[in-house]
C-alpha cells in the first residue's frame, strides 16, 4: 500500500524526517518497503503562461511560443498541437532534468529557431502515460510556482507492506493511529455530518443474510455533475497509485484511502425498483462487472441486488449496468460491513481481487460505515455539486463489541521483562482500547471496532510488545537449554553425503517436480505417479518416483556445457501412490557416473567409466557403514533388463538397485554416452545399521594366501563362486577375492577362467601347509559339486 | 711451528677431497676457518714464537688461510655442480596424482552450517514428510480456512486434503504430538510454493524451522537464541533489529533484520536502500497451536522461528538467480566448498 506523507499530515503532526518515520512505522509492524522522496524531483520546472504562439517558420508542425515563467519571457519551440495563447502550462526551464526522458533541458536551436526551455506533456513528467498533448493547467495557476507544489507532488511516498492481520492500517488514518500511539501526539480526524434536508428520502434496504452483511448504510445524492475531479483530488489519488476516474468514483477512493472503508456508487436511475436487497447468490446467476467481464457468480456469494437481479458482487466489484457514468445525475452511495471470510471466498472463486475486497477480507470497521458516508457526501457536494437527499443505516443485529481480560503478569511472563501494569494500560489506551474495569491482577478491556484482529489476551501481549518496542526487550546474557534427550533425524543422510563426497561425487539438488514423461523414469512401474492438481507449469506436473530423471537432466546440462565426465549424487525424497491410494514418500540417495573415470594424465591412460566405478562406490558405502556382510547383490530375474540391473538387498530387505541406464531412457534425455546409476533407500540402510560394534582381538598369527584358477561355464556368476567357496566351511578360510576373469577360444566358447585368492588364518597358531592343503581340497570339491568347476593347471 | 703448518696443509687437502655435501662443507669451515678454528689457533701460537721468525711464519699462515678458503670455495662450487647434474630419475615438478573431491551443494552447506550452530545451542534435528495434509500445513498452525494469511503461501495440492508442504513449520506439530515439552529442535527441509519460476522465486526451496517449548520460555529467550545465531553465522559486529510481523502460528510475531553486510548499513540495491537485511521470521508459539496438540498455554510457553536457506545462501555468496541453484551446472556448484 502506498501512503502520502502530505496526506498523513492531515491527521497528525509529523516532525520526523522520512528516515525517522520509516523506523517508527517499521518498529510498530507497518513495514516500510520503500520511500520515494519526490520533494526535489521537479526542480526548475514551474508554471508558465503562454503569451504568444506563432507558426515555426521552417516547420509546419512546430509552434514558436513566448512563455512567461514568472521571472522572464522565454522563446520556446513546441511540438504539441494543443498549445494556445493564454494557457497555463508546465514549463521546464533550461537546466531542468526530466527523469522520465533521461535528459536535461539546454538552450538550443530547433530548425533554426532558438528554444530556451520546454512545455511538457504529463507523461514527460512521469505522472502518467498521456502524450496526447501538453498539460494544460487551471487558470488559477500562478506563473513561477514550482510545479511540484502546484501539483502537490512535493511529497514523500511510503510503500508499506501491511501484514494480513492489520486490516485496520490500510488507510492514512489507520496508519496515523499507530504513529499517534507510539509518539503520543494527538490524532485529528475530520468533523463530518450530513447536511440537513427537509424532505428526507430513505433507501429501502433488505438484508436477507445478516451473518454475511451485518450492516448496510446508503445515502442518496441527486443532481450531481459527473466530471473530471479537481486537481487536488486527482493528485492525491495519483500520489498513492490510484488512477483518477471521475469525481464520484475518486471521492469514494479518497475516503477509502482516508479511513479504510470501501464504498460503491450506483447510478440510482439504473437501479430497478430503487431499493437494495442483500442476499446470497442462487445457482447460475450472472453479472457483468465494471470491467465489462461477464462472470458466473459462485453459489452462496453475497450479492447486492435490485428488483431485477444482481447489481454488485458484495465487497468485490459493482456491475457495469448500474455504474456511474458521465450522464449519471442521481447516485446511491453504499457503505457496508461485509463478513471478511465471505468476501475472501467470493474473491478467490472469481479470481478477482480489488482494493475493496482486499480491505473487506482483512476486516473493516463496522462502525465506520456512516462516518464514511458523511465524509463522501460532503466531498461529493464539494466536487460534483448536487444535493443530499437522505440516508438509511440498516443493522439488523447489534454488532458486539469485544471485551478481553488482560493480566499484566501474563504479558511479562511471555515477554520475559517487567513492564509496569500502568505502562501497559497506557499503551492499551493509546491504541484506542478502552479500559473498562481494573482489578488487582487484571484489566477488562474493550476493543475498538476497527481492530478486528484483537481477539485474545495474547493479541494484547503483542500490542503492548510492539508499542513498547521489540528492541526494548533486552537480550538475556544466557540461554537456557533443557537436560535430556537429543536426537538427529538428519545425521544419517549427512553421513552418507559426506561419504560420497569423499569418493569424489559432486552433490546436486534438483526439482522434485518433473514432467509427466520423466516422472516414471527409474521408478518401480508397479506404482502410480503422484501428480499435483494445480501445477505452475504444464511441463512439470508430477512428483518424481526416482532420482534417475533428476540425475539424467543434470548430466545433460553438464554435457552441453562441455563437461561430459561426471560423478554426481543427490539425496532427496521420491513419491509413489501406494495401493491404498495413499502417498508413499521415500528418502533416497542416488549416484551416477558417466564419461571418463580417468582423465588424461602423465601417469595414466584415460579410461571410460563403467558399471564397476559406480558399484565400487556403493560397496564402499556399505563397507563404511559396516553392513557389507549383510548386503546381497542379485540379478532381478523378473526384470526384462535383468542383464543390466543389479538389485541390492540388506538384511533381507530391498535396499536399492544398480543399473546401466538403458539406451531408450538416455535418448529421452538427449544423452548418447553410457550412464551408470545406483539408488539406495536411506531408511532401509539406516535401519540396517549394526548396533554398537565390539572390539575383536587382532590376530596374533600370520595369515596365508592361496590362489586358485578354475574353469566354469559362462552362466556361473562371480558371486556364485564366492558364495560356494565361503559355503564350503573350509577350516581357517577367512576371505575370498576374485582377481581375474578370462575368456579365450582355447577354453571353448562356453567357458571362462576365474582366478581368486583365498586367505587362511588360525587364531591359535601359525598354519602349516597340510592345514591349508586340506582346506583347499575341501573348497575344490565343493566348487566341482556346486558349479561344475574344473581346476586349471 | 713450521711443521704444524705443513701438517695442517696436508690434512686440509686430504679432507677437502671428501667435501661432497653441505654438512661436510660447513664442518670444514668451522674446523679450519672459524674464529676458534685450527688456523686461528696457529695465529694465536704465533704470539709466542721468536720475533725474527714471525714475519715468515705469519706469511705462511696467511697463505694457509687463503688456501683453506680457496679449497672451501672450490668444493662448494663442485657440490653445486653435482646437484645440478644429478637430476633424479623422476621429475618431482610434475603434478601429483589426482584425488577426486566432491563438492557439497551450496544449499546443503548452508543447512549444515546453520544446523551446526543450533546443535551447539542444544537443538535436536527433526525431519518430516514433504507431502503433508492441510491439517499439519495450515489448520493446526492456525491458518483459518478463509483467511488472507493463506495467500502468503501459494500451495500445490495433490488432493483436496494432501498438499506439498509450503513450509517446514508442520514438523513442529508432529513433534508436539510425538513428545511432551521440553521440546527443542530445528527441522531443515525442502518446501514448495506454487509460484512462477523466475530469478527471485522457484517452486521449491529450503527452510530451517525451529521450536523450543518449555515452562517459562520468553520472547527475551527467543531474542537471545537468535542473536547468538546471527553472531555466529554473520559475525560479531553486526547490528540487528526485531520488528513486529505476522505469522498465524506465532503471537507476538517478529522478523529479524541485520545491518546489511554488503553496504555496512549505508543502503544499497540488495537491502533496497534500507540498510537492513531480513534474515528470519520468529515469534512466540500461538496458544491456538497448543490447543491442537493438547499443551496447556498456562503452563508452557515457547518460541518458533524460520530461516529461508536459498535466500541466506544467495545473499551471502552474491548469487542473483535462484534457478542457478537447481540447474546443477557444475560450473556453479564447483565455486563453493
Ligand atoms: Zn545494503
Amino acid at each position: 500500500m502506498q501512503l502520502s506523507l502530505r496526506w498523513l499530515q492531515n491527521y497528525i503532526e509529523i516532525p520526523e524526517t522520512p528516515g525517522e518515520l520509516e523506523s517508527l512505522l517499521t518498529g510498530t509492524g507497518l513495514e516500510v518497503d520503500s520511500i520515494t522522496d519526490r520533494r526535489n524531483s521537479f526542480d526548475n520546472i514551474v508554471v508558465g503562461e503562454v503569451r504568444t504562439c506563432e507558426k515555426h517558420p521552417n516547420a509546419d508542425r512546430l509552434t514558436v511560443c513566448t512563455v512567461n515563467d514568472g521571472m522572464a519571457q522565454h522563446s520556446v519551440v513546441c511540438g504539441a498541437s494543443n498549445v494556445a495563447t493564454g494557457q497555463k502550462v508546465v514549463f521546464a526551464r533550461v537546466g531542468a532534468h526530466l527523469e522520465r526522458l533521461g535528459f536535461t533541458i539546454d538552450q538550443r536551436k530547433i530548425r533554426g529557431v532558438e528554444s530556451a526551455g520546454m512545455i511538457c506533456a504529463s507523461d514527460e513528467l512521469g505522472l502518467d502515460d498521456d502524450h496526447s498533448g501538453i498539460m494544460v493547467l487551471g487558470h488559477d495557476a500562478v506563473p513561477g510556482t514550482p510545479v511540484s507544489s502546484y501539483l502537490g507532488t512535493d511529497d514523500v511516498i511510503l510503500e508499506i507492506g501491511i501484514t494480513p492481520n492489520r486490516g485496520d492500517a490500510l488507510s492514512h488514518v489507520g496508519t496515523a493511529r499507530d504513529i499517534a500511539a507510539v509518539s503520543g501526539r494527538p490524532l485529528q480526524t475530520p468533523e463530518v455530518a450530513f447536511p440537513s434536508v427537509a424532505d428526507e428520502e430513505t433507501v429501502d434496504i433488505e438484508i436477507q443474510n445478516p451473518a454475511l452483511c451485518p450492516r448496510y448504510s446508503a445515502a442518496i445524492v441527486r443532481d450531481v455533475h459527473v466530471q473530471t475531479s479537481p486537481d487536488w483530488l486527482r493528485n492525491a489519488l495519483t500520489a498513492v497509485g490510484i488512477r483518477p476516474i471521475n469525481n464520484i468514483v475518486d471521492v469514494l477512493n479518497y475516503v477509502m484511502m482516508e479511513i479504510g472503508q470501501p464504498m460503491h456508487a450506483f447510478d440510482l436511475d439504473q437501479l430497478q425498483g430503487g431499493g437494495i436487497v442483500v442476499r446470497t447468490a442462487d445457482t447460475g446467476e450472472i453479472i457483468t462487472t465494471l470491467d465489462h467481464i461477464e462472470r458466473s457468480i459462485p453459489e452462496d456469494a453475497l450479492l447486492i441486488c435490485d428488483t431485477e437481479g444482481p447489481v454488485a458482487v458484495a465487497g468485490v466489484m459493482g456491475g457495469s449496468a448500474s455504474a456511474v457514468t458521465d450522464t449519471t445525475v442521481s447516485i446511491l452511495l453504499e457503505s457496508a460491513y461485509f463478513q471478511a471470510s465471505s468476501v475472501r471466498r467470493t474473491s478467490r472463486l472469481l479470481q478477482l481481487s480489488t482494493d475493496s475486497s482486499y480491505r473487506f477480507e482483512r476486516g473493516t470497521d463496522p462502525h465506520s460505515t456512516v462516518w464514511a458516508l458523511q465524509r463522501a457526501v460532503q466531498l461529493i457536494l464539494d466536487t460534483a455539486g448536487g444535493r443530499f437527499c437522505g440516508y438509511s443505516d440498516v443493522c439488523p443485529e447489534v454488532i458486539p463489541v469485544r471485551e478481553l481480560r488482560l493480566r499484566p503478569a501474563f504479558v511479562n511472563r511471555i515477554l520475559g521483562i517487567e513492564i509496569d501494569a500502568d505502562v501497559q494500560y497506557r499503551i492499551l489506551a493509546s491504541l484506542g482500547i478502552e479500559l473498562v474495569e481494573k482489578s488487582a491482577d487484571n484489566v477488562l478491556c474493550r476493543m475498538p471496532t476497527f481492530r478486528s484482529d484483537l481477539e485474545r489476551e495474547i493479541d494484547l501481549v503483542e500490542e503492548i510488545a510492539r508499542i513498547h518496542g521489540y528492541d526494548n526487550i533486552p537480550v538475556p546474557t544466557r540461554i537456557e537449554m533443557n537436560v535430556g534427550r537429543r536426537f538427529d533425524d538428519k545425521a544419517f543422510t549427512s553421513q552418507l553425503r559426506t561419504l560420497f563426497l569423499g569418493f569424489g561425487f559432486d552433490e546436486i539438488l534438483s526439482s522434485s517436480l518433473v514432467s509427466r514423461e520423466h516422472a516414471g523414469t527409474g521408478g518401480d512401474n508397479r506404482h502410480a505417479v503422484v501428480d499435483v492438481l494445480n501445477p505452475v507449469s504444464k511441463e512439470r506436473p508430477s512428483l518424481r518416483t526416482s532420482l534417475l530423471p533428476s540425475l539424467l537432466e543434470a548430466i545433460d546440462v553438464n554435457i552441453r556445457s562441455g563437461h561430459p565426465s561426471l560423478r554426481i549424487m543427490e539425496a532427496g525424497h521420491v513419491f509413489y501412490r501406494d495401493a491404498e491410494n495413499g502417498i508413499d514418500e521415500r528418502n533416497m540417495i542416488a549416484l551416477a557416473v558417466t564419461g571418463l573415470a580417468q582423465q588424461r594424465a602423465w601417469y595414466a591412460d584415460t579410461r571410460e567409466s563403467d558399471f564397476f566405478d559406480m558399484k565400487g562406490a556403493v560397496e564402499n558405502i556399505l563397507s563404511a557403514l559396516y553392513i557389507d556382510n549383510d548386503a546381497i547383490f542379485y540379478y532381478d530375474r523378473a526384470s526384462t533388463l535383468s542383464d543390466t540391473v543389479l538389485m541390492l538387498e540388506v538384511k533381507g530387505r530391498y535396499a536399492g538397485q544398480l543399473i546401466t541406464v538403458p539406451q531408450a531412457t538416455l535418448q529421452r534425455f538427449d544423452i548418447v554416452q553410457p550412464v551408470f546409476y545406483a539408488e539406495l533407500d536411506v531408511t532401509v540402510l539406516e535401519e540396517s545399521l549394526p548396533a554398537r560394534r565390539k572390539y575383536r582381538p587382532v590376530p596374533r598369527h600370520p595369515s596365508v594366501t592361496r590362489d586358485l584358477a578354475i574353469l566354469v561355464t559362462n552362466d556361473i556368476a562371480a558371486r556364485d563362486i564366492v558364495d560356494t567357496v565361503m559355503k564350503s566351511n573350509a577350516a581357517f578360510l577367512r576371505s575370498v577375492h576374485i582377481v581375474d576373469v578370462f575368456r579365450h577360444s582355447d577354453l571353448g566358447d562356453e567357458k571362462k577362467s576365474v582366478a581368486f585368492t583365498m586367505t587362511f588364518q588360525a587364531d591359535d597358531r601359525t598354519l602349516k601347509d597340510e592345514d591349508i592343503n586340506a582346506s583347499v581340497n575341501t573348497i575344490i570339491a565343493m566348487l566341482a559339486k556346486e558349479v561344475n568347476a574344473e581346476l586349471r593347471g | 711451528m713450521k711443521e704444524k703448518i705443513d701438517a695442517l696443509h696436508a690434512e686440509m687437502h686430504e679432507v677437502a677431497k671428501e667435501l661432497t655435501n653441505d654438512e661436510l662443507l660447513e664442518r670444514f669451515r668451522i674446523t679450519y676457518l672459524s674464529r676458534k678454528g685450527r688456523i686461528a689457533q696457529l695465529f694465536e701460537d704465533l704470539k709466542h714464537v721468536p720475533a725474527e721468525q714471525k714475519p715468515a711464519l705469519g706469511k705462511a699462515l696467511n697463505a694457509l688461510r687463503g688456501e683453506a678458503q680457496a679449497l672451501l670455495d672450490a668444493a662448494t662450487e663442485a657440490s653445486r655442480q653435482t646437484d645440478r647434474t644429478e637430476i633424479p630419475a623422476v621429475d618431482l615438478t610434475l603434478p601429483g596424482r589426482g584425488y577426486a573431491r566432491g563438492h557439497m551443494h551450496i544449499v546443503s552447506q548452508t543447512i549444515e552450517e546453520i544446523s551446526g550452530i543450533f546443535r551447539q545451542m542444544g537443538f535436536s534435528i527433526a525431519d518430516g514428510p514433504e507431502v503433508e495434509t492441510d491439517y499439519y500445513n495450515f489448520e493446526a498452525l492456525n491458518f483459518p480456512a478463509d483467511h488472507p494469511a493463506r495467500d502468503m503461501q501459494d500451495t500445490f495440492f495433490i488432493t483436496e486434503n494432501d498438499l506439498l508442504r509450503t513450509h517446514t513449520t508442520p514438523v513442529q506439530i508432529r513433534l508436539m504430538e510425538r513428545y511432551r515439552p521440553p521440546i527443542r529442535a530445528i527441522f531443515p527441509g525442502k518446501v514448495y510454493r506454487n509460484e512462477v519460476i523466475s530469478a527471485r522465486s522457484h517452486v521449491q526451496f529450503h527452510q530451517i524451522d525451529g521450536l523450543f517449548v518449555d515452562t517459562d520460555v520468553t520472547f527475551a529467550d527467543l531474542k537471545g537464541t537468535l542473536v547468538t545465531f546471527a553472531n555466529m553465522y554473520y559475525g560479531e559486529e553486526l547490528r540487528y533489529r526485531f520488528r513486529p510481523s505476522f505469522f498465524p502460528f506465532t503471537e507476538p510475531s517478529a522478523e529479524m533484520d541485520i545491518s546489511c553486510y554488503l553496504c555496512e548499513g549505508r543502503g544499497c540495491r540488495v537491502c533496497k536502500h534500507t540498510g537492513w537485511l531480513e534474515i528470519l521470521g520468529c515469534g512466540m508459539v500461538d496458544p491456538n497451536v497448543y490447543s491442537f496438540v493438547d499443551i496447556d498455554p498456562e503452563v508452557y510457553s515457547g518460541y518458533a522461528f524460520g530461516i529461508g536457506i536459498e535466500r541466506t545462501a544467495m545473499l551471502r555468496h552474491g548469487i542473483d538467480d535462484i534457478r542457478l541453484l537447481f540447474e546443477n551446472d557444475l560450473r556453479v556448484n564447483h565455486q563453493f566448498n
